[in-house]
């Protein structure tokens, strides 16, 4: 019974993610009719390069960007929540995010803005990844060792905020010390976007962003049994702490990989979680994972259609939009359930 | 039959190089078919001896049986099949129906994704109905006393189908009628079941009543185990439990305040 309603929630979500994908494909700073961008989609030649352009190398990965990073981020808040069995918990509250953003920093302001996150100087771009997988890593590496000393899963919520600060504040730092071309190109990528990826990087984007999808599959059961305690758990035959490592490994290398290309983008992981619980009602993770999966995808993907509603006049910074979405959700969430205050 | 042993265990915390004991010479037996209570004064040692035999702290020395196997050498997800816990900790899931929480008590028998199989289904039906919470089943836990949560995590352990179930301050939170229910809930599971039940209380007067068997624990006394009655009989309960102003009246089984 709940079987059959969850398979229709889940299509609904599907077709709604298709409907995303092409109001996304249709939209932009460049009005394209819509009898051409379908004429392109379906590789009719066409006189007007330039839209194809547009459409092909531009509007489709960034659609393409935005699915599979919203999964992406949406799955990191999940396995956190479960993990640290905190509402609050995401990659953005844990750090992670801005021990990404730390690296990408320290890469940027020394290149001194010769690249931007836009830029397909190979070389660049592979510096950046690397270094945002390296600050990422960097965190959940001191979050796992602080873990071992600090049992209380709040106090190590704590732990990471503290380190998040940390970051930042060396964030700030270099940006006193850049030149104004590093620290212009920093502004920029911290803004987030779904749009730096180009069509050459979307196959390696997304082939590292679904590994880390998969891998996050195999945590279902053991997600599970959490739910009841780490204690329960591990008289179920669960171990926390090698499920913890696991699913911190996970949440680095997809936060690491989508910070890198797309900037720190904020609420997402936090928010769709618990949009997902929604509307499913469930906190099992065998619904609750693909269900999450999915909304991350609509989520971004609606994020992206209102960044470029201005048309001709500009795109709005994604990092202005997300809380937007975010923000309000999780005050409903805390105010509608009284028990958790 | 003896489903859980112990020879010689020292219980206790380690932190960095410091060790601190807190019981040893700890020699006891725990029997199919009988409901056994670990009883106490307050900081004698009964949850660091509980979390012990559970596993989830290790011991300082000594050894722990399960089923004739010194436990360090049994797999944690064969572990799940042989010992289930009841714990005080309450389920973090505010979507989280009473069936599907029974229902996680089938995870050391289900595939990758824990999925339910036609049996598994069959095995959660019948502990809701030993336990007489199968009209609750939809429910969410959240929504549910104290008491039918507890009947819930001891569904939950006969869903584990384990000989032993250790359940830790079951009765804490309830209230005096709660608590009985659950007292003779565990005594019929024992009985009928054959299960070998472990359990720690506070509860002196109701459990003394129901249980067979006692685990006697205190700091000076060490552990002292064996036939309530007998127990009860010979004084060994008085001297545990008596202080100025209280004593135990054997032939009653009432404590009295003089």
């Amino acid at each position: 019974m709940t079987g059959t309603r969850n398979t229709l929630k889940i299509l609904f979500l599907s077709i709604l993610i298709c409907l995303l994908f092409l109001l996304n494909l249709l939209a932009g700073s460049v009005a394209i009719p819509f009898s051409e961008v379908f004429s392109i989609l379906a590789g009719n030649p066409t006189d007007n390069t330039a839209w194809k352009y547009i459409v092909l190398e531009s509007r489709f990965p960034q659609a393409i960007t935005a699915a599979i990073a919203g999964s992406s981020l949406a799955v990191t808040g999940l396995l956190l929540q479960t993990a640290f069995r905190n509402p609050l918990a995401g990659p953005g509250i844990f750090g992670v995010n801005t021990g990404a953003a730390l690296g990408v920093a320290i890469v940027m302001m020394s290149f001194g803005g010769t690249l931007a996150a836009g830029d397909i100087s190979l070389n660049g771009f592979v510096a950046v990844i690397a270094a945002a997988l390296l600050g990422a890593f960097a965190v959940i590496a001191l979050i796992l060792g602080v873990s071992n000393v600090v049992r209380s899963n709040t106090m190590l919520l704590i732990v990471g905020i503290m380190i998040g600060y940390l970051a930042s504040s060396a964030i700030s730092l270099l940006n006193f010390f850049s030149t104004s071309e590093g620290v212009h190109a920093y502004t920029i990528w911290g803004m987030g976007t779904f749009s730096s990826v180009s069509r050459e990087a979307i196959l390696p984007f997304s082939i590292c962003c679904l590994s880390g999808l998969a891998g996050s599959l195999m945590l279902i059961k053991p997600l599970n049994s959490l739910l009841l305690g780490e204690n329960y758990a591990r008289n179920l035959g669960i171990s926390p702490m090698k499920i913890r490592t696991i699913l911190l490994l996970i949440t680095g290398w997809l936060t690491a990989i989508v910070t890198a290309y797309c900037g720190p983008v904020g609420f997402i992981g936090l928010a769709v979680p618990h949009i997902a619980r929604l509307l499913f009602k469930t906190d099992n993770h065998l619904t609750l994972l693909p269900a999450t999966i999915i909304a991350g995808a609509v989520i971004a993907l609606l994020c992206n259609l209102i960044c470029v509603i201005p048309g001709n006049n500009g795109i709005i910074p994604l990092s202005a939009v997300t809380p937007l979405i975010g923000a309000p959700v999780i005050i409903y969430i805390i105010i509608k359930n009284p028990s958790r205050n | 039959m003896a489903s859980i042993e112990l020879q010689n265990l020292s219980t206790g915390y380690r932190s960095g190089q410091k060790q601190t004991v807190i019981a040893d010479s700890l020699n006891a037996v725990l029997k199919n078919g009988e409901l056994t209570a670990l009883l106490g004064p307050n900081g004698a040692g009964k949850s660091t001896l509980m979390r012990t035999i559970c596993g989830f702290i290790p011991r300082v020395a000594g050894e722990i049986l399960v089923n004739g196997t010194d436990v360090r050498k049994i797999k944690p997800s064969h572990l799940a099949k042989e010992v289930a816990v009841v714990l005080t900790e309450r389920p973090d899931a505010e979507n989280m129906t009473l069936r599907e929480m029974v229902a996680l008590g089938r995870i050391p028998y289900t595939g990758f994704f824990g999925r339910l199989s036609e049996e598994d289904y069959i095995i959660v039906d019948e502990a809701l109905e030993t336990i007489g919470i199968r009209h609750l089943e939809n429910r969410k836990v959240v929504s549910l006393s104290d008491g039918e949560r507890q009947k819930g995590m001891i569904a939950k352990a006969l869903a584990q189908q384990t000989d032993i179930i250790i359940l830790d301050e079951p009765t804490a939170f309830l209230d005096f009628p709660g608590k009985i229910e659950i007292f003779r809930l565990l005594n019929s599971l024992a009985h009928e079941n054959n299960k070998a039940i472990l359990l720690s209380t506070h509860d002196m007067e109701a459990i003394l009543q129901i249980a067979d068997t006692l685990w006697l624990l205190d700091k000076k006394l060490g552990l002292t185990t064996g036939n309530t009655r007998l127990l009860a009989q010979s004084g060994e309960i008085n001297r545990y439990f008596s202080k100025k102003g209280v004593t135990f009246d054997p032939s009653s089984c009432h404590f009295n305040i003089s």
